[in-house]
């Protein structure tokens, strides 16, 4: 897996490939990451799962870990470009009623803005 | 050489911030041009009366309040048809004018000039009196204009004080129509004064917006008029609330003045309109000084329950006092605390109380209470005061007294009644609840059965066997749901399927299993309990295990994965389950996170010591930490020794803090208060959000309050010194720290500590909205703070959250780190 780290309108964006698995993760897992943007003041965080193919109970633990930490401080966290096979998952498992998910990242983006 | 602080203009007006200066003090000139004359004409209209009528006339004069409400009612129709600012002007013309002509006619005595001058006089005092007010809430929120009442209010008793000397001196030297005239051209200087406050107010939203509100409601108004500002009140719980106070208050009033003004016309000897100025100037004096030096400081100590029962505490002693001894100076006491209290802390409370209603209503509300129902209050003070003259009593004045100690009583109970209304309102304002990001999870999602279905999907491609054990752990759930039944038996070319793809391309024999499950779920639960159970079960799957373990790591991870998933469904009395133990130390991450789940599941206590080792595993310690919750409150104190322990490494120890947080029972929270004294940086943080957790759990759980708020003590020190060190880094005097993103995780520790020592959703409330940063969602976040959070803990609190310049927090922050002692509850 591979994370990289973008930032628009004061949004930080996670652009992840690969799976997220506790087999397959790089160097600081994803919940590390958004605490130390959190640590900064960054509050908005968008993961963009364009490239993710498919994620294990690992994975579930982390987003739903970051969502948390972010919540926590009063930020959002949200999904984008998510997969339909993942949505699908997300759906049956309930992780839609809190995770919010959009199809574009910039309608992702423009909802961060309104708020 | 030169020492000292460096001179400043302008100086500094107390609580009034940079930018607010310049509407501050024209509203304190306008209050002092209205009150000035005012005091001028009141002198002159007590001693008229008491000269031509005698005070036993006193309740005729009070019964022509209901005049005045009709000349009010008469304003507000005219309000509903010019602004606010035109009307005040107008007002002022009329008052000028016919101020004149009273100017005129008081060279001449009678008894119905005196009536007719004071019926002018009174609506001339009211009428101006609830515009000004309503200028202010126009261009002040709730939060300025309680910070800046203390100075603006001091404008209005400097007017007073100035109108009732210049009448102590002159009344008895110079006619009293000169005198009047100096009165009227003093109101015709009011204009010019308006016109400025329409030219700029202070920082923050713009006066724009805030002038567009108050056209939009005048405009409102104009088509509505007195009936709907009688509406509002009749339909609103907390208006009815007010109007009750505002009646009561007015009785008391009444009485206090009859009381008095019987007691001086039967004692004073001299020139009344002068002994009246001097009378007013002194109760006046004493009021601006327990104004600036009193009100603000009661304001901010006690909160609006305390300052809501000052007025009548006081007036009751004084009451009762007169009541047994008729004399002079419990006569003067009696008015002076009437009337400073009135201008001072009543005037500021009853401000305070409008302040959570909504702008619409409440310009509306304060028309009818304000203009209307406080005039009426006299007329029926009037009546009662003819009525308690009929009693058989030996004395008036004891009779008046006896209603008056009743009508108090009533009044402090609706006074109490109105400070719990408050706080719920203010509540109210407050944007939606703020819940834990776990408590949010925990209430939405099934956290289990969604990382279930993950691996279900996921082993599917590595294992029949795992695919097996999943289906079959969701079954003895129940949450093999009809959504995953159909998804894992659609067939190819159905749209979810194409959509899964990959997913199920390990084709029909496991769909062909789970449609057999459909039907024999519980037949097939109990089949697979039994076979477990079976001895010879155990012995053949002993052998299996004693090879496939023995093969370790050389042999795929895949079938220990099994293994250990296996064990976890077995009872937890089988001696299968032992093998548990060489699982949990195995080299293969995914082995040991399957078997920390099993360990959680039999929940024994050998295998505690294995699962603790993993809590410092970064990809193993939240699996470790979901195993512990299971065993619960049995664990307690070995997750305290390891928190406490410095040679165990950070990540565990912060693992064992959230664990003890989960379990949150009062073993666990008294741990976890202990060692938030000897625990620093991200174990700190976590011991925190632990004992939050547990506090947001909402059992009944006891927090030891001394020890939160010196915990607490220290929590500001720390965010002092890092804010300090931070602010260093940042631009000087532009860029401060508390108005970046930055802030809201510094303070959120403070948060959690206040909400173990006070109403946690309350505090939370607070935090959130300060959080979205807006003006008003702030004011009234720090509005709902400061009605349950001690002095001592507002004044360290209040520098971080309140809308100061970066040299002016650091000043207050540095004071505060220099000064900061023991925290009160």
């Amino acid at each position: 897996m591979d994370i990289k780290k973008r930032e628009k309108d004061d949004i930080t964006i996670f652009d992840i490939q690969g799976e997220i698995r506790r087999t397959d993760i790089a160097e600081s897992t994803l919940h590390e990451l958004v605490k130390d943007q959190l640590d900064l003041g960054k509050k908005h965080i968008l993961l963009n799962f364009d490239k993710v193919e498919f994620i294990d109970s690992f994975g579930v633990g982390e987003i739903l870990a970051s969502y948390i930490s972010t919540h926590n401080l009063g930020g959002q966290l949200k999904i984008a470009r998510i997969s339909k096979k993942l949505f699908l998952v997300f759906q049956i498992t309930m992780l839609t009623k809190v995770l919010e998910i959009f199809d574009e990242e910039e309608s992702a983006l423009q909802s961060f803005l309104k708020e | 050489m030169r020492t000292g602080r460096p001179f400043r203009w302008p100086p500094r007006l107390p609580g009034v911030k940079r930018g607010e200066e310049t509407p501050a003090v024209l509203l304190f000139l306008l209050f002092f041009l209205i009150t000035a004359p005012f005091s001028i004409f009141k002198s002159i209209r007590d001693a008229s009366f008491l000269t031509e009528l005698g005070s036993e006339n006193l309740p005729l004069a009070y019964a022509t309040a209901f005049f005045v409400g009709l000349a009010v009612a008469l304003q507000a129709k005219l309000q509903a048809r010019v602004s606010r600012r035109a009307l005040l002007s107008g007002s002022m013309m009329f008052f000028s004018l016919t101020g004149a002509i009273f100017a005129l006619l008081l060279q001449m005595s009678g008894k119905w000039l005196a009536l007719a001058y004071w019926v002018w006089a009174n609506i001339l005092i009211v009428s101006l009196m609830t515009q000004y007010w309503m200028l202010v809430n126009d261009i002040f929120n709730p939060r300025e204009a309680k910070r800046l009442i203390g100075f603006i209010g001091s404008g209005g008793i400097l007017g007073g004080i100035a109108g009732g000397l210049l009448t102590g001196f002159l009344a008895e030297s110079f006619p009293l129509g000169i005198l009047f005239l100096g009165g009227v051209l003093l109101l015709a200087a009011i204009p010019v004064i308006l016109r400025l406050t329409g030219r700029g107010r202070p920082g923050g939203e713009p006066r724009d917006s805030r002038a567009a509100e108050t056209e939009n409601r005048d405009a409102s108004l104009r088509q509505e008029g007195f009936k709907s500002c009688f509406d509002i009140v009749r339909r609103n719980d907390y208006l009815r609330l007010l109007a009750g106070i505002v009646l009561l208050t007015g009785l008391i009033s009444t009485f206090v003045d009859w009381q008095s003004k019987a007691v001086i016309e039967m004692t004073v000897r001299g020139h009344l309109a002068s002994f009246f100025g001097w009378f007013n100037a002194g109760l006046l004096i004493f009021s601006f000084f327990l104004q600036i030096l009193g009100t603000s400081r009661i304001v901010d100590r006690y909160g609006i329950r305390s300052l809501l029962l000052f007025y009548p505490a006081v007036i009751l002693i004084f009451t009762l006092g007169l009541s047994a001894w008729p004399v002079l100076v419990l006569a003067v006491a009696l008015k002076g605390g009437d009337k400073s209290l009135s201008y001072s802390i009543n005037q500021s409370a009853r401000e305070l109380l409008y302040f959570p209603v909504p702008p619409e209503q409440r310009v509306r509300a304060k028309v009818f209470i304000d203009m209307f129902l406080n005039r009426f209050s006299r007329t029926a003070g009037a009546i009662l005061l003819l009525a308690a003259f009929a009693l058989p009593w030996p004395s008036p004045l004891q009779a008046v007294g006896i209603l008056s100690v009743l009508t108090l009583a009533a009044w402090i109970a609706l006074n109490l009644k109105a400070a719990s209304a408050y706080v719920r309102i203010v509540k109210d304002k407050l944007r939606g609840r703020w819940d834990r990001g776990d408590r949010v999870v925990e209430a939405e999602v099934d956290v289990g059965f969604a990382k279930t279905v993950f691996d279900l999907i996921e082993t599917r491609r590595r294992s029949p066997v795992l695919f097996s054990l999943h289906l079959y752990d969701l079954m003895r759930k129940k949450k093999l749901t009809p959504d995953i039944r159909a998804m894992l038996l659609s067939e190819p070319g159905d749209p979810r399927f194409t959509a899964l793809g990959a997913l199920f391309e390990a084709g029909a024999e496991a769909a062909a299993s789970a449609a057999g499950l459909e039907a024999e779920d519980a037949a097939l639960e109990q089949f697979v309990r039994e076979v477990m159970g079976l001895e010879v079960y155990g012995q053949v799957m002993e052998e299996y295990l004693a090879r496939a373990l023995e093969r370790g790591g050389a042999d795929d991870p895949v079938t220990r994965m099994e293994i250990a998933k296996a064990l976890g469904l077995m009872p937890p009395r089988s001696p299968l389950v032992r093998r548990l133990e060489e699982l949990l130390e195995d080299e293969s991450e995914d082995v040991v996170r399957y078997a920390l789940e099993s360990a959680g599941r039999l929940g024994l206590r050998e295998h505690v010591p294995a699962v603790v080792r993993r809590l410092g595993h970064p990809r193993l310690q939240d699996a470790a930490e979901e195993a512990l919750m299971q065993y619960g409150p049995r664990i307690t104190g070995g997750l305290l020794d390891i928190l406490l322990d410095s040679s165990e490494p950070p990540a565990a120890r912060r693992k064992a803090a959230s664990i003890l947080g989960g379990i949150g029972d009062q073993d666990a929270v008294d741990g976890l208060l202990f060692s938030l004294g000897a625990v620093s940086g991200k174990i700190r943080d976590e011991v925190l959000d632990a004992l939050d957790r547990a506090r947001s759990a909402g059992g009944v759980i006891r927090f030891d309050r001394n020890l939160v708020l010196a915990h607490l003590a220290e929590e500001f020190k720390r965010v002092y010194k890092i804010f300090i060190a931070e602010a260093r880094t940042r631009k000087e005097g532009k860029d401060d720290p508390m108005r970046k993103g930055w802030a809201s995780g510094l303070v959120l520790g403070v948060f959690k500590i206040l909400g173990l020592a006070y109403p946690r959703e309350d505090v939370f409330k607070a935090y959130k909205n300060w959080l979205s940063g807006t003006r008003e969602s702030v004011a009234y976040a720090l509005e709902l703070l400061d009605n349950f959070l001690s002095k001592s803990v507002r004044d360290r609190l209040f520098p971080l959250l309140e809308d100061h310049s970066l040299k002016d927090r650091l000043r207050l922050i540095r004071s505060r780190l220099k000064n900061g002692g023991e925290l009160r509850p």
